[in-house]
């Protein structure tokens, strides 16, 4: 069974603001979320450049007998979520639950209560761990709470893939639904890592911008790390016409592929790969692409490898692209990035803007493609891509198209 | 006959724990006589509200077997028993506990 899936709903909670409207707002003015930002626990501190959810108060969505069990990742799973389901119109909860899968991606899952956890157990000395700490740090927790929240019953689990992981996750809930396992998605991610240790790790790898984040632009000096969640519905073709739904883009097809090289070093034919079984599964020509939502962390090496990936893949067309990264505004977000750029990429087919790439000071001599500095660019989006590529060297494409054709 | 300060030190405790478990009860009057299974908390909940007991004394509870109280005194009653059981413990608070 092979059916056409389509995107019914978006939903986002970011460093921009909680919802898709205050996310694309700032896109589109290019303003960046990305400030000096204080971490602390255990009696240590220091400050990075991060995009922490800004204006987000949990009380607001959530009682506070809820809270304890969690953490944040979780809840911002389950605040996008909402949003979508309600933007797609299926809010109160319509049609069959067991038909309806959920398929959320995260890298570290429950951070929070684990550093929390680590300093009580080795900090504080005290042997005994919080009863909570096993089903919080899960990082299923947001899958469960979601599927609680609506009272689905279908397929639901997490994909970890690190940065990649909501990607990835789009990935396996279109594959669900176009084989017929389900009807329906709710797919994304949410990651919450603005944390001294999480921030002090990635520091260590030097990878991490002390300054902010320009992908792609010359003097990038590295990633900055944000907090969020994005999470779209997915849904037949089918079901979205039977019930009058906006159809938002179809997402044509998938492409997954492995460097097996290097754990922290992109390679070019890695994310290549992908690209192009993405376009291949798409049945898509490289000149029908108008936009990539690239991966484009701002590390001196995937934004050149990213590039190289993208010209090879594309060749003289390459030029023809408008590219740009989004972490530039909300950072990067993990396991969380690939479902917020994918409702970035949804509304700038939607909206016909695309985004820009802020904090671009000029070219870079490995970055010489199009990449919509600084400044949103009205252009009409019929095809785009979304890249999302992880440590490892794990690599996942989503290919959409905003027009959805009768036949 | 009036419970002596100890008691009603260890009482609020018990309190407070079952407030920062699930703040909702902020708002619910409890007594001595209150019964656990009357306070809508889950098994999860449960654990969670003899954790922050032994927590805030040092003790354990769980490894005791002693976490099948029903009610805050019977709650209380253990943790004067296990804090006068300490080394250095407090035997007025054991008396109390008969």
């Amino acid at each position: 069974m092979t059916r056409r899936v389509v995107i019914t709903g978006l939903g986002c909670v970011s460093s921009l603001g909680v919802g898709c409207a205050q996310f694309w707002c700032a896109m589109e003015r290019g303003a960046s979320a990305i400030r000096p930002t204080r971490v602390a626990q255990g009696g240590l501190e220091n400050t990075f450049p991060a995009a922490p959810v800004g204006g987000y108060d949990a009380l607001a969505h959530f009682t506070a007998d809820e809270l304890p069990l969690r953490d944040p990742f979780a809840q911002f799973a389950v605040v996008a979520a909402r949003e979508a389901m309600a933007d797609a119109g299926l809010s109160p909860f319509e049609g069959d639950p067991a038909r309806t899968a959920v398929i959320l991606g995260t890298g570290g899952g429950g951070e929070h209560a684990r550093e929390e956890a680590a300093v009580r157990l080795f900090g504080e000395r005290k042997l005994r761990c919080h009863p909570m700490l096993v089903p919080k740090t899960n990082n299923q927790a947001s899958v469960g709470f979601v599927s609680m929240e609506f009272g689905t019953t279908g397929p639901s689990f997490v994909v970890s893939t690190g940065c990649a992981a909501a990607t990835h996750a789009v990935a396996q809930a279109f594959l669900v639904v176009r084989h017929g396992l389900a009807d329906r998605a709710i797919t994304g991610g949410s990651e919450a890592p603005v944390m001294l240790s999480v921030l002090q790790a990635f520091d260590a790898a030097r990878v991490v911008s002390h300054t902010t984040c320009r992908p792609f632009s010359r003097e990038r000096d590295g990633m900055v790390i944000g907090e969020g969640g994005g999470v779209v519905v997915l849904e037949t073709l089918e079901t979205a016409r039977a019930r009058g739904a906006r159809i938002y883009a179809e997402l044509l097809g998938v492409g997954m592929s492995a460097d097996a090289r290097s754990s922290v070093h992109p390679q070019e034919h890695g994310p290549a790969l992908a690209i192009a079984t993405a376009l291949a599964d798409a049945r898509l020509n490289i000149d029908e692409v108008d936009y990539i939502n690239a991966h484009g962390t701002g590390t001196q090496v995937n934004d050149r490898v990213e590039s190289r990936a993208i010209a090879g893949v594309f060749g003289e067309h390459a030029r023809g692209l408008s590219i740009s990264s989004t972490k530039s505004m909300h950072g990067h977000t993990f396991g969380g990035a690939g479902g917020m750029e994918l409702v970035a990429t949804v509304l700038a087919m939607h909206h016909g803007v695309v985004p820009p790439t802020a904090n671009y000071l000029g070219p870079d001599e490995d970055c010489t493609l199009d990449y919509v500095p600084n400044e949103a660019r009205r252009r009409r989006v019929s095809v785009a891509l979304k890249e999302s590529f992880a440590f490892g060297g794990l690599n996942a494409v989503l290919a959409l198209r905003r027009d959805v054709p009768l036949s | 006959m009036a419970p002596q300060p100890g008691h009603l030190e260890i009482e609020e405790q018990i309190y407070r724990a079952v407030r920062t478990v699930k703040p909702s009860l902020a708002v619910v009057p409890m007594s001595p006589e209150t019964r656990f299974e009357n306070l809508g908390l889950t098994s999860l909940d449960f654990i969670t509200v003899v954790f922050e007991i032994e927590d805030a004394y040092g003790l354990s509870i769980v490894e005791q077997r002693l976490d099948t109280f029903r009610t805050v005194a019977e709650a209380r009653d253990v943790v004067a028993r296990l804090l006068a059981a300490m080394p250095g413990g407090n035997q007025h608070l054991a008396e109390e506990a008969g």
